[in-house]
């Protein structure tokens, strides 16, 4: 626990010294702070995990009135390590990539709070901590996104929505802990935990969801989503794979929490609820990732696309808990929580490189790139390794991590019965039809994005980005292949963190050589041999057609079946290569498609001019946030004609209230 | 790993590697003769096939080391499902190897390469092609996992090698409503996959049409004939999966020798009724529209959720 003040004292001197210190030297001592500081946090968060030991810690001088109380388990340890891993590769690409971005001191300077507020999140043990520390966090994250205001009008749009959303997720989130505190005088989660299995079922369940939304909103599921895809690619790269990769995860941590150790027994159909919404998340995230064409904003959806996924799991597993079946909910959660390791260092490596795709080219739309695997053949790579990981290709980390939620899903069906079988299996449908869907949307990433033909003057002269930044992305790369090659050491890491959650019960897997084996559920998988025998079967037939074959490749034109191919313009674009799954899916995404077509003057049969547009737009911003935001406008507008500037009316309202107030307390 | 798994799974890379050009053979046979032509020799692909690798092979300029990697990547890929399925034993080579889901996202990486060949070379065609090939996957995914799940509830796993040696102890699973259903789903995710008639038509260059061609559109030379034998061999294994979930018997399990030799027959005879039957269907039915594929794919899709659902009331 020590370690970790220490680890914020590296934290707060780096960011500190980035305002004093000159130019020269401000950014490489405050990335080398943050570096330190998630290397700390590191290695006290694993130290944890393995030992399984929870230590505390208790002030009543920090925080007036209530005190800190902060306890950190080996469950909010995984949490912090994924976050420390993250900043670590992202403090290294920020040397890079602060210097070409922005010359101002704000980001460097706030940085570090961002990352400390997202390990101080898991380890509060009491509300006003919790809520202290979950503030700060919304705080620095705000600030974090409106870096770039100053050259993107969009920005200070999606901070509105990004501020607005998060302090309605944290006034739920601190109703929902006002409840279930009811039974007690304290506020610690130790007392609550006692208390709460005196309220009554209304009360859990009002607790329940009101905390699920405030939980879920931070973690970006729909219909609660609408601030993610604005704030997530308005913030610098850097800032946007720390939100995607590590901040979402608290949103999910706070679900398990409230789930699985605030409310002790829970309700079956809360989680029935709770795998809805997932499901409906990752199908909603998965599409709008597949028709949107923005890098940022597509990752920022598939973010969404996950985090569903996370949900659906985490629902499985709460309702196999309540059906005593402890066991396979022990599973089923380190899925969940393997899931989110995998996602939160492939998500990074997305960002990071879309960062240095935007720091090369100067642009994040597909259908302006094309042809960069040629000319960043580095960048393009780890981008590669990053969409095959999300496409849960084997042998890469996304393939091992939705194994695991595959088959816990698949157990989670065998034992549940009637309904919550029927809820899991939904779950299931949704897990596949986002998965296709992600593949998909990959696919056109890299195909459209990194093969073909430059498509813009920026993509043609684009340039291989600081070996700083290089450096960070190789290291998630490399990361994405060992979690998905070795995938027992990580499960049975998450099977560590994920212990206290189901004290009494222990699963007996065999994690020889990295593989994952579970002999009393006959499963088992071993990525590792896969790809030993890919590689064999790969070199063994080069070796042949080499052998065979003494003939040269001959470089021509693209033949295209006899047509003359030379402008650019004539390729497949992101929004072509969607437009099979927008016309499916139509009634969900609603697309805004304008067909204009101008004739010459003198004869209607010769086109002058075809002008097509497709702007495909967030269904459910449109159809539920919009009128939402109309309503509460008109009514303000209304409220404030009350208002009129009169003291003695203002004095009158003032007493009519008070005169309620008596009446209603008396 | 003993000599006799060693053996089954060199056996069964042999067998797929010489039955998937002959199975396109007498498929194009029948096909023919059902259409009243005489049609061309059963052995012609391996002509067709002699022939690509002598031709001259030509790559765009706009091409990148994809266009080189993805047909090598794709019969790679299709080699590790040969060797860790059980097509002519269910003596797994390697213990941890044979899980379904494993087998259905390792298929996926040959697909996926062959989606960005499609987008290498720059041209519309490719694009077109990839961008199709990828709406159909992803409209199958649901109804392939879902009767991935179907398949394996009786059995408790989803090793393929311990479903099938399941089925041949209970037979009476193999012909219970869920099975069935489940077997018909994933039959129909096949054709959507392989790109058969009622999802594509492999026999045309129909631009407007066509959706697998278009993608391979500027491979040639060896890489076409890569292409065309990795697609040959996925389309012969996936039948002989589908063969052994739905009629295991025949198949080795107790590691004996003549077992395996009588079982490569026995799976001959499968591949040829079962090929019959494609093109039987091939002949009858029309290409659906691109846009009508979905509905098929959501028919499948309610068959396997009808299959899991029918598995616990009965």
């Amino acid at each position: 626990m020590h370690l970790l003040f220490y680890s914020f004292l590296v934290g707060s001197i780096g960011s500190f010294a980035s305002l004093v210190l000159t130019k020269k030297y401000r950014n490489k001592f405050a990335s080398f702070c943050v570096v330190l500081e998630g290397l700390i946090c590191s290695y006290e968060s694993l130290s944890i995990i393995s030992s399984g030991k929870t230590t505390t810690f208790n002030s009543n001088q920090l925080l007036p009135f209530f005190g800190i109380r902060l306890s950190l388990d080996p469950l909010s340890a995984y949490f912090i390590l994924i976050t420390s891993l993250l900043a670590i590769a992202v403090g290294i690409y920020q040397l890079g990539y602060i210097r070409h971005s922005t010359k101002a001191k704000t980001p460097t300077f706030i940085y570090p709070f961002f990352f400390t507020s997202m390990v101080l999140v898991p380890i509060s043990n009491s509300v006003a901590t919790f809520m202290a520390s979950w503030e700060i966090m919304a705080i620095t994250s705000i600030l974090l996104v409106l870096t770039d205001h100053a050259k993107n009008n969009n920005s200070g749009h999606a901070t509105q929505w990004y501020a607005l959303m998060t302090h309605l997720g944290a006034a739920s989130i601190f109703i929902g802990f006002l409840i279930l505190s009811l039974g007690t005088k304290h506020q610690q989660f130790s007392s609550i935990v006692m208390s709460s299995s005196s309220l009554s079922t209304i009360e859990k369940s009002l607790a329940f969801f009101l905390l699920f939304i405030g939980f879920a909103s931070k973690a970006g599921a729909t219909p609660f989503h609408v601030w993610l895809p604005r704030a997530h690619p308005q913030a610098p790269s850097p800032v946007s794979a720390m939100m995607s990769g590590a901040m979402v995860n608290l949103g999910i941590y706070g679900i398990i929490k409230t789930g699985m150790t605030l409310i002790k027994v829970s309700e079956g159909w809360w989680w029935i609820v709770v795998i809805a919404i997932g499901t409906i998340s990752a199908i909603y995230g998965a599409l709008q990732c597949v028709t949107n064409s923005d890098i940022k904003k597509l990752l920022a959806y598939s973010t969404i696309d996950n985090v569903g996924l996370m949900i659906i799991g985490i629902g499985a597993s709460g309702l196999l808990a309540t059906a005593k079946d402890e066991k396979f909910a022990l599973f089923m959660i380190s899925g969940v929580l393997f899931q989110m390791l995998a996602h939160s260092i492939f998500k990074g490596l997305l960002f990071l490189s879309a960062g240095s795709i935007q720091y090369s080219t100067g642009s994040l739309n597909l259908d302006q790139l094309g042809g960069l695997l040629k000319k960043i053949p580095l960048t393009s790579t780890c981008l590669l390794i990053g969409a095959f990981s999300i496409s849960a290709l084997p042998p890469f980390s996304g393939f091992s991590s939705e194994w695991v939620l595959f088959e816990g899903l698949f157990r989670s069906i065998l034992h549940l019965s009637g309904v919550n079988r029927l809820a899991v299996l939904f779950g299931l449908s949704g897990f596949a039809l986002a998965s296709g869907l992600t593949a998909t949307a990959f696919v056109k990433t890299t195909g459209i994005g990194l093969l073909g033909v430059a498509r813009s003057s920026h993509a043609e002269t684009a340039k291989e980005v600081p070996p700083t930044m290089l450096f960070s992305t190789f290291l998630l790369a490399l990361s994405c292949l060992v979690i998905g090659i070795v995938p027992g050491y990580f499960l049975k890491l998450t099977m560590k963190s994920s212990q206290l959650l189901f004290p009494a019960k222990k699963l007996s897997p065999n994690f020889k050589y990295g593989s994952i084996d579970l002999p009393n559920l006959a499963t088992n998988i071993d990525p590792l041999l896969l790809l030993v025998l890919f590689t064999i079967a790969l070199l063994m037939i080069l070796l042949l057609l080499k052998a065979a074959i003494k003939r040269k490749v001959r470089i021509t034109n693209s033949w295209g079946c006899g047509n003359e191919y030379s402008n650019s313009k004539t390729q497949y674009t992101a929004t072509s290569f969607a437009e099979p799954l927008q016309r499916v899916f139509a009634d969900v995404i609603r697309p805004d498609q304008d067909l204009v077509v101008s004739h010459v003057e003198e004869s209607r049969f010769y086109v002058n001019n075809i002008t097509y547009s497709n702007l495909s737009q967030d269904s459910i911003e449109r159809f539920v946030y919009v009128p939402i935001k109309r309503a509460v406008t008109t009514w303000g507008k209304f409220a404030s004609q009350m208002q009129n500037g009169s003291t003695h009316r203002y004095l009158s309202l003032g007493f009519i209230v008070l005169l309620i107030v008596i009446l209603v307390l008396s | 790993m003993t000599v006799f798994s060693f053996t089954t799974s060199l056996l069964q890379l042999i067998f797929i590697l010489a039955c998937a050009p002959l199975l396109n053979g007498i498929m194009l046979k029948l096909k023919a003769r059902a259409e009243r032509r005489v049609g061309p020799p059963i052995f012609q692909t391996f002509f067709d096939l002699a022939k690509l690798f002598k031709k001259e092979r030509l790559r765009s300029q706009n091409a990148s080391i994809f266009s080189a990697l993805a047909p090598v990547v794709l019969i790679s890929s299709t080699v590790v499902v040969i060797i860790v399925s059980p097509i002519l034993s269910t003596q797994e080579l390697f213990k941890t190897s044979g899980d379904l889901f494993a087998i259905v996202f390792i298929l996926l990486v040959g697909s996926l390469m062959i989606a960005l060949l499609g987008l290498d070379p720059g041209t519309p065609f490719g694009g077109l092609g990839s961008s199709r090939a990828m709406t159909i996957s992803s409209l199958s995914e649901p109804a392939l996992l879902v009767s991935i799940v179907a398949i394996s509830i009786q059995a408790k796993s989803t090793n393929l090698s311990t479903i099938v040696s399941a089925n041949l102890s209970h037979p009476i699973w193999l012909v219970s409503p869920p099975h069935l259903l489940a077997i018909f789903a994933l039959l129909i995710v096949i054709f959507a996959e392989a790109g058969r008639i009622p999802v594509d038509n492999p026999a045309t260059h129909l631009e407007l049409t066509m959706i697998y061609e278009a993608m391979i559109l500027e491979s040639s030379g060896e890489d076409l004939a890569l292409i065309k034998l990795g697609e040959f061999m996925r389309f012969t294994l996936l039948l002989l999966i589908v063969a052994n979930l739905f009629f295991p018997f025949g198949i080795d399990t107790q590691a004996n020798w003549i077992q395996l030799i009588l079982s490569s027959g026995i799976s001959l005879i499968k591949l040829t009724i079962l090929g019959s039957l494609v093109t039987l269907l091939e002949v009858t039915q029309a290409k659906l529209r691109l846009f009508r594929v979905p509905e098929l794919l959501a028919g499948a899709f309610v068959l396997a959720v009808l299959a899991v659902i029918s598995e616990f009331v009965a």
